[in-house]
């Protein structure tokens, strides 16, 4: 007979623990090392105009009291007719980078600036700091003062074809001027109601019609 | 002297569980959390930069929807065919491609369907200037920062109704809508998803 197996072994108990530990501590420092966090990701609020009744699209687009800021692409000047810039932008684009006009002042945006990375010094914060002093010097030689809800309304006519980060840029612009005059906007519903009027362009309906983008271009940079 | 030694020894054979027990929490929580920033943006969109963006809470009693979009309706210089996503909430992306017809604005057509029944639902509060019904709801708009501002511009009329994104009688799409405003079904409250330049 054989001798019965021996369950009881003491040896088991005391397992080494040391490769164990080893393991996971790689796995620690591979998890460390490989996790990206994310920055939350923030908002800019805005209250859209309805064409029946919500008081910005009773607002004619061609009023003369209203704050135009115009964004069409780089290279492109007044005084061509809407074929003309038809061809161009089918041919060279340029919607990379940006012309800001109000009032008939100009001023240049290089989008690559505008994309990623920032911080102190950086090409995007020298952009930013561009666009923000531009529109606040215009806005304060328009202020009217009184309630902020009674202001010229601010209208930024972007390109169709450009980039959405030029008109999000000029309408923080704005947004941050408000902050200096009238302090923070809060982004609750009631309070955007009682905030200046800031819009993006009205509707401009796609009709396929022939040089319909040239169309477009002409009409935005010949925008008082 | 004889006191040392001893503790000498008691340091050789400490309990390893409680630190084993740490460590596999950090682990699962480095395995959960990186995933999980992963799932909640999508990865084809970069939000531009602004000065002014903030953290913002919705007021309770509020709806929240969120529209992610990207891409163009344009093949002007290089070539390719146009076309852009639209993603709404927990729905499949809606691609659109091309410029004519039913494919261009499909992406368009399935986000008014969607609204109007995210309109139907929400509570509403009326308008103090036109009277008009409008939801509780604030649409979060995540646009990519080089999509097309005409994209951006388009999904704004549809979601205020102000454009009908389906073909009228002459196969015409986005022209104006004809609705009287008891039948219109506008969201105005709008948040664009932005970042604080340098995080």
């Amino acid at each position: 007979m054989a001798p019965p197996i021996d369950i009881d072994n003491d040896d088991e108990v005391k397992a080494d623990m040391t490769p164990m530990i080893d393991v996971i501590f790689l796995l620690l420092i591979f998890f460390i090392l490989t996790t990206k966090f994310i920055p939350d990701e923030k908002v800019i609020g805005s209250l859209l105009p309805t064409n029946k009744g919500q008081s910005s699209a009773s607002t004619p687009i061609e009023e003369p009291q209203n704050v135009n800021i115009l964004l069409y692409p780089f290279g492109y000047t007044r005084g061509q007719q809407p074929s003309y810039y038809d061809a161009k932008w089918h041919e060279e684009g340029g919607g990379q980078n940006a012309t800001m006009t109000i009032n008939g002042e100009n001023i240049h945006i290089n989008g690559q600036d505008l994309g990623m990375g920032g911080g102190e010094g950086s090409a995007l914060n020298a952009q930013l700091d561009n666009i923000h002093g531009f529109i606040n010097r215009h806005l304060t030689n328009g202020e009217k003062g009184g309630p902020r809800k009674d202001q010229d309304p601010v209208i930024i006519q972007c390109f169709s074809g450009m980039p959405w980060k030029f008109a999000l840029a000029a309408y923080d612009a704005v947004r941050a001027y408000e902050a200096g005059v009238a302090g923070k906007i809060d982004l609750t519903p009631e309070d955007l109601q009682n905030a200046r009027e800031v819009v993006f362009s009205p509707p401009r309906v796609r009709d396929y019609r022939q040089w319909e983008m040239g169309y477009e271009l002409f009409e935005i940079i010949h925008t008082k | 002297m004889a006191r040392k030694r001893k503790l000498a020894q008691a340091d050789i054979d400490m309990d390893l569980t409680p630190m084993i027990d740490v460590i596999f929490l950090l682990i699962i929580f480095f395995i959960l959390a990186g995933r999980i920033t992963s799932e909640i943006s999508n990865t084809n969109i970069t939000v531009p930069p602004t000065k002014t963006a903030e953290k913002w809470e919705k007021p309770d009693d509020w709806g929240h929807i969120k529209i992610e979009v990207w891409g163009t309706t344009q093949d002007h210089v290089g070539g390719g065919e146009p076309g852009f996503t639209i993603k709404m909430g927990l729905n499949p992306e809606w691609h659109s491609t091309g410029s004519h017809g039913d494919a261009a604005f499909n992406g368009y057509q399935k986000m008014r369907g969607e609204l109007n029944e995210v309109f139907d639902r929400a509570d509403k509060y009326t308008d103090p200037v036109s009277g008009i019904k409008l939801p509780k709801v604030v649409v979060e708009l995540r646009s990519d920062g080089d999509t097309e501002y005409r994209v951006v511009q388009e999904i704004q009329q549809v979601a205020t109704d102000t454009v009908n994104p389906y073909a009228d009688k002459q196969g015409q799409y986005m022209k104006p809508s004809t609705k009287p405003p008891a039948q219109m079904r506008p969201f105005v409250n709008f948040q664009f998803t932005t970042r604080k330049p340098g995080d």
